[in-house]
C-alpha cells in the first residue's frame, strides 16, 4: 500500500469524521461500511476508491493559511482510491 | 530556556488564496487524472474528489457575534463557486484542527444537498473577524553530569 493511502486510511480511522448535511452523512456511511480498502496509485501513481462498482478518485493536496509564499502549496499531487473487495 | 515564536500570517485572504491556488491547479489537471483513471480501471463510472489537508499550525477561526467559528472551505464563496462549476468533483474530505483534535469534514457534492453550502448566510461575512493566534514553544536543555567512574 502506498504511503499516501496508508496516511489517508490512518486519518480516517483516527480523526473524528463529521458531516453537516444528511446526504453526505449517508454517503460516507455507505463508503465506510462497504469493506473498502486502499489499493493502488493513480496520478503519479496513487489510488482510486471503488464501492458499489463505482470508482472514486481522490486527489490530495494541502494548504497553509498562515503562509504567503507562492510555492507553499501543491506539495502533494497524490491520487487516492479505495477499492471494495 | 529557549523560546520560539512561529510566524503566522493567517488571514481570510491568505486562506482563500492558498486554498484556491491548490484547487485550481488540480482542476487544471482533470483531463490527466481522467486519463490515468481509465488506465487503471475499466469501470465507466468514476467519481472524483479531493482530500484537502489544512496544515496550518493554528486553527483558522473567525469571530462572529462574539462566537468563535472554525473556517471551512465551504464558507468561502470562491471555493463553492469552483466546486459548483466543476461538476466532476463529487467528494471532499477536509482535514483540519479544531485546537484540541484533528477532524475530517466530509461533503458529498450532490444536486440537492449542495444548496446549503451555496447559501450566502453560510459564507464568511464582511463583519467576520479573523482570529490571529500566535504559536509559541518553550524548550529547556538540562545537562546531567556523569557520575565519576562511569
Amino acid at each position: 500500500m502506498k504511503n499516501a493511502a496508508k496516511k489517508f486510511m490512518r486519518q480516517l480511522s483516527e480523526y473524528e469524521l463529521i458531516t453537516i448535511d444528511e446526504k453526505s452523512n449517508n454517503r460516507i456511511n455507505k463508503i465506510l461500511s462497504s469493506n473498502f480498502k486502499v489499493e493502488f496509485g493513480f496520478d503519479s501513481p496513487d489510488i482510486p476508491l471503488i464501492y458499489d462498482a463505482k470508482m472514486i478518485a481522490l486527489e490530495e493536496f494541502e494548504f497553509d493559511s498562515s503562509k504567503t509564499k507562492k510555492n507553499q502549496v501543491n506539495k502533494k499531487k497524490k491520487l487516492l482510491s479505495l477499492t471494495e473487495k | 530556556m529557549q523560546h520560539h515564536s512561529f510566524r503566522n500570517n493567517g488571514s481570510l485572504e491568505n486562506y482563500n488564496k492558498n486554498l484556491l491556488r491548490s484547487l485550481k491547479h488540480h482542476i487544471s489537471r482533470y483531463e490527466t487524472y481522467q486519463c490515468n483513471a481509465k488506465k487503471i480501471s475499466n469501470e465507466k463510472a468514476i467519481e472524483f474528489g479531493f482530500v484537502i489537508d489544512n496544515t496550518s499550525i493554528m486553527p483558522d477561526l473567525i469571530k462572529r457575534d462574539g462566537k468563535l467559528l472554525i473556517i471551512t472551505p465551504f464558507m468561502m464563496p470562491d471555493f463553492v463557486k469552483q466546486i459548483k462549476l466543476n461538476k466532476w468533483i463529487k467528494h471532499i474530505f477536509y482535514i483540519f484542527t479544531n485546537m484540541s483534535k484533528r477532524q475530517i469534514l466530509y461533503v458529498y457534492v450532490g444536486k440537492n444537498n449542495f444548496k446549503y453550502y451555496e447559501d450566502d448566510c453560510n459564507h464568511v461575512q464582511l463583519n467576520d473577524e479573523y482570529v490571529q493566534l500566535k504559536a509559541e514553544s518553550l524548550s529547556v536543555n538540562l545537562i546531567i553530569p556523569r557520575k565519576k567512574g562511569n
